[in-house]
C-alpha cells in the first residue's frame, strides 16, 4: 500500500445554472495573456452537444487517452514508437478552429468615428493578427442548444444511442439539456504526463496537481492530443503549452480555485482524498465492466487506521490525513456513492466526479400523441427521464448503465424523502420502499441533502495546508531564502523538472 | 620511490636530447617520406629534377626558402626559382612549411653524403646510359587499377579508394569527387616515375593522412598506374559527365518514394477543422441538413 494525497473535486450537475462565472473567472486570473486567448481551462459546455474543443471526446478524432494493453495500458496516440515517428508532425493535433478563432471588437471605434449618416461599430478583429474577421464560432457556440443541428445531434456520447432514441431527444416536447463544467481533472494515470517527450509535466507530490514546467516544455504537443479531455493547450506565442493549475498559488495560501470560488450555484466541492498509487495501473487497465468500481476502490478510507497509518509512512501530513477525513469528495464520491467520473473509458483514472444531473422526467407524450404533463406523482420515475440513461453512462460510466441508474436512484431517495420530511405530501410507504431500493438511511439522505444545499464555505472545500514548506526544504535551505520572494530548486529531483 | 623519479627524469632527458637533435638518419627518412615521389637523390629527373650536387648549385638559405614555399619565391621575382618553374612546365612544387629548418638541412646533407659516397659506386654513370623504357603494362593491371581507383576492391593495407576526393573522365568509371585535383590526364603530366612516386610515397598533406600509416603495395602501384595511362590515353574520345542527372534523377525519385511513405504511414492523419461542416453550412445555399 503506497498511500498518496490528492486533491480531488465533485462538481454537482444538478446545481449548475450555466453562467460561465467559473471560465470567466479564470480567464481573467490566468489566459487574460497573449498566445493564451484561445484557451479555456475552465470551461461550461452544453450536453447534447460537440463541446470545446468540437468533439474533443472522440478518440478517434484525437487520438487521446489510454488503451487497454494486456495487464497494463498504453498510450493512444503517443508512446515511444509512435512518438518517435510523430515528433516533428503531431498527426492529430486539434487545430485552432477546432477550438475557435479569438477575438475582441474594435470598441475604440464607437468613440472616435467621425460624425456621419451612419450609426458607427466596432468591428470584430482577430485577436491573433489583428485584422478584421468574421466571427464563425466560439467556446461555447452550442450553449443551451443553440445551433442544435450542428452541435447537439453531433455530440459523441449519441453513439450507443439508435437513430430513433437520438431522435426522440430532439422533440420539441422532451428537448433537454444540463451543463458540464470542465477543468483539468488532475488524473492519477496522466497520459499527458505519460505522453511528454521533453519530461517537462510532472504530478506533483504533495497534492496530485499536475502541471507543465515551463522551463523544460519543448513544444511538442505530444500532451495537447495525449490528454482526452483536450485540457492541454499550447500558447503560440510562449512557443509552450499550458494548463489548468488548480490555483496551485491559491491553494496553498488556503484559498479555493478562482473557479470554484467565484461559482455561483455553488456546484464546486474540493477536498483531499487518500489513494493507493500502486494499484494506478491494475486500475487503469480494468475491463470496461470494472473500470468506474475499481476507479472508485483505489480511494482507501481516510478514518482506516492502517490507511493512516500507511499514509503516515509514505510522508502525508497528519493535517493532511484530517483535511481527508473530512473531504466533501469523499463524502460524495465514497461514503454516498453520488459523483462519477467523467468519461472514465480513457483510463486517465481523473480526480473530477460530477453528481449527474436531475433532469426533468415530468412530461411523456402518451400514447395518442398529447403532450401529458398532468401526472400523478410529483416526482415521475427516473425512467421517464427525458435523456435516455445510455446517454448518462456514455458520459460518466464508461457505458454501464447501472451504475448511473443507481446513482439516480439515490437522488431520487434523497429528494422524495426531503420532500416527505418538510411537505409530507407523498405517499409514505413508496418513500420508504425507494429508499430502501437505494439502500439508504434517512441520516444519510439528510446529509447527502444537507451538502447540497446548505454547505458553507468551510464544508465545500477543505483545503489541507499544502506544506509546502516542507517540499522546499528537502531541495533547498529555506533561511538562505529568507525575505525573498520566490524559491528555485537548488538540486534537481533526479528525473528533472 | 626515488629510483622511479630518477628513472623518469632520465627517459625525459633522453626523450629531450633525441626530439632537439635531427641527425643524417632523419634526413633520409624525411627525404624518402617527403622527396622521393618527385625527385632523385641522382640525376635522375623524375617529377621534378634529380638533386645531386644541389648544395653546390644553390646556397642553403635559398634551398630552404624553396622547400618551404617555393611560390612564394617565385611571385617575389627570384629569377633562379622563375627559371626552374618555367623549366618545370609551371607546375608546382608543394610546399612544406611544416618542415623546420634542422630538418630540411639534414635532408640536404643527406642528399650530399649520398651523392659524395655514391661516387665511387656504379650506380650513378649508369643512368643516362639506361634508356627511358616504357613500362609494359598487361590488360590484367589495368582492369585491376580501376577496381582499386573506383573502390571495388579495396586496397590491401585499407587505404581509402581514389574516386573518394579524385575524378577520372572516362566513360567506364563513374564521376568521382572533387576535393582534390582531376587525375584524367595525370599520366600525361608526371610519366610513369611520377605517378608511381606520388601513388607509393604520397607528399600531399591530405594524401599522408590517408595513406601514411596504410601504404599501397608495389602490386597495387603499377596496376594503377596502368589505369592512369589508360585513362590519359583515351581521354579524349571519353564523355565529360557532371552527374547532375544522377543527382537530380535521383533526388526527384527519392522524394517521390519519401512523399509516398508519408503518405502511406500518416494516411490516417487528422486532415481537417471538425468545424469544417459547420462552417461550410454558414454560406449561403448550404444550409440543408443532413438527417
Amino acid at each position: 500500500m503506497d498511500i498518496r494525497a490528492q486533491v480531488s473535486m465533485v462538481f454537482h450537475l444538478d446545481k449548475c445554472i450555466g453562467c460561465h462565472t467559473c471560465s470567466v473567472a479564470c480567464k481573467n486570473v490566468w489566459t487574460d495573456r497573449r498566445g493564451a486567448e484561445y484557451m479555456w481551462w475552465n470551461n461550461v459546455e452544453t450536453k447534447p452537444g460537440t463541446g470545446y474543443p468540437t468533439k474533443w471526446e472522440d478518440q478517434e478524432i484525437y487520438k487521446g487517452g489510454w488503451v487497454k494493453d494486456g495487464n497494463s495500458v498504453s498510450l493512444k496516440g503517443a508512446g515511444k514508437l509512435k512518438g518517435l515517428k510523430n515528433i516533428f508532425h503531431n498527426p492529430n493535433m486539434p487545430v485552432l478552429e477546432d477550438y475557435y478563432h479569438p477575438w475582441a471588437y474594435r470598441y475604440g471605434d464607437l468613440f472616435t468615428a467621425p460624425e456621419g449618416d451612419d450609426q458607427p461599430i466596432g468591428r470584430a478583429v482577430s485577436l491573433i493578427t489583428g485584422e478584421p474577421i468574421d466571427i464563425k464560432s466560439g467556446p461555447n457556440w452550442d450553449d443551451d442548444l443553440s445551433g442544435t443541428p450542428d452541435y447537439a445531434r453531433n455530440d459523441v456520447n449519441f453513439k450507443d444511442l439508435s437513430p430513433a432514441e437520438q431522435e426522440s431527444m430532439f422533440q420539441l416536447e422532451k428537448m433537454t439539456f444540463h451543463y458540464l463544467p470542465r477543468i483539468c481533472n488532475h488524473c492519477l494515470n496522466p497520459a499527458c504526463v505519460g505522453s511528454c517527450p521533453s519530461g517537462a509535466l510532472y504530478k506533483r507530490g504533495e497534492d496530485g496537481v499536475v502541471l507543465i514546467n515551463q522551463d523544460r516544455c519543448r513544444a511538442w504537443r505530444m500532451c495537447v492530443t495525449a490528454c482526452p479531455y483536450k485540457k492541454s493547450y499550447y500558447n503560440w506565442h510562449t512557443g509552450k503549452s499550458e494548463k489548468c493549475i488548480l490555483c496551485y498559488p491559491r491553494l496553498e495560501s488556503g484559498q479555493a480555485p478562482a473557479c470554484m470560488h467565484s461559482c455561483v450555484g455553488r456546484i464546486r466541492y474540493l477536498g483531499v482524498m487518500l489513494y493507493d498509487a500502486d494499484k494506478i495501473e491494475q486500475v487503469a487497465a480494468s475491463d470496461d465492466k470494472n473500470l468506474v468500481k475499481n476507479h472508485l476502490d483505489i480511494y482507501m478510507n481516510p478514518n482506516d487506521p492502517k490507511v493512516i497509518e500507511a499514509a503516515r509512512n509514505s510522508g502525508v501530513h497528519d493535517s493532511t490525513i484530517k483535511a481527508a477525513q473530512s473531504s466533501p469528495v469523499w463524502k460524495f464520491v465514497k461514503e454516498w456513492g453520488i459523483a462519477l467520473p467523467l468519461h472514465p473509458e480513457f483510463r486517465t483514472v481523473p480526480n473530477l466526479f460530477y453528481v449527474p444531473p436531475m433532469l426533468p422526467g415530468m412530461a411523456q407524450v402518451d400514447g395518442e400523441g398529447t403532450y401529458n404533463t398532468a401526472s400523478d406523482e410529483l416526482f415521475p420515475p427516473i425512467d421517464h427521464n427525458r435523456i435516455p440513461m445510455k446517454y448518462l453512462a456514455s458520459l460518466f460510466s464508461a457505458g454501464d448503465t447501472d451504475v448511473v441508474r443507481h446513482v439516480y436512484d439515490k437522488m431520487m431517495a434523497v429528494k422524495q424523502h426531503r420532500r416527505n420530511e418538510t411537505v409530507g405530501d407523498l405517499p409514505k410507504d413508496k418513500v420508504e420502499e425507494l429508499m430502501k431500493t437505494a439502500k439508504m438511511s434517512a441520516d444519510t439522505a439528510n446529509a447527502i441533502f444537507r451538502l447540497t444545499s446548505l454547505a458553507t464555505f468551510e464544508e465545500r472545500f477543505v483545503i489541507p495546508p499544502e506544506h509546502r514548506e516542507e517540499s522546499i526544504e528537502m531541495l533547498e535551505a529555506t533561511a538562505d531564502h529568507k525575505g525573498e520572494a520566490g524559491f528555485g530548486f537548488r538540486e534537481k529531483p533526479a528525473r528533472g523538472l | 620511490m626515488k629510483s622511479i623519479a630518477k628513472r623518469i627524469s632520465l627517459v625525459a632527458t633522453l626523450s629531450l636530447i633525441t626530439t632537439m637533435s635531427v641527425n643524417a638518419q632523419d634526413g633520409e627518412a624525411l627525404f624518402k617520406a617527403k622527396c622521393t615521389a618527385c625527385h632523385s637523390v641522382g640525376t635522375k629527373k623524375l617529377v621534378g629534377p634529380g638533386l645531386a650536387g644541389i648544395s653546390d648549385k644553390r646556397t642553403q638559405e635559398w634551398l630552404v626558402s624553396w622547400i618551404k614555399d617555393s611560390q612564394a619565391m617565385i611571385a617575389s621575382g627570384d629569377a633562379d626559382a622563375v627559371a626552374i618553374f618555367e623549366e618545370y612546365n609551371k607546375s608546382p612544387m608543394i610546399p612544406f612549411a611544416d618542415m623546420s629548418d634542422e630538418e630540411i638541412i639534414a635532408m640536404l646533407d643527406y642528399i650530399e653524403a649520398e651523392n659524395s659516397g655514391g661516387d665511387a659506386t656504379a650506380s650513378e654513370p649508369e643512368a643516362p646510359a639506361e634508356p627511358e623504357a616504357p613500362i609494359e603494362y598487361s590488360a590484367a593491371d589495368f582492369e585491376a587499377g580501376k577496381m582499386l581507383f573506383t573502390g571495388t576492391k579495396r586496397f590491401e593495407k585499407g587505404g581509402p579508394s581514389c574516386i573518394v576526393c579524385h575524378n577520372v573522365t572516362n566513360d567506364d568509371v563513374m564521376v568521382g569527387g572533387l576535393l582534390a585535383k582531376d587525375l584524367t590526364n595525370v599520366y600525361e603530366r608526371l610519366g610513369d616515375a611520377g605517378v608511381s612516386g606520388i601513388v607509393s610515397a604520397p607528399p600531399f598533406p591530405a594524401m599522408v593522412k590517408s595513406y601514411g600509416n596504410n601504404p599501397l603495395n608495389e602490386e597495387e602501384v603499377k596496376q594503377l598506374t596502368a589505369f592512369f595511362k589508360y585513362a590519359d590515353e583515351v581521354s579524349e574520345t571519353q564523355q565529360k559527365r557532371s552527374g547532375f542527372k544522377l543527382i537530380a534523377g535521383g533526388g526527384i525519385v527519392g522524394l517521390i518514394i519519401i512523399l509516398g511513405l508519408v503518405s502511406i504511414l500518416w494516411s490516417n492523419r487528422k486532415k481537417e477543422s471538425t468545424k469544417k461542416d459547420i462552417f461550410s453550412r454558414q454560406l449561403k445555399g448550404n444550409d440543408s441538413v443532413e438527417s
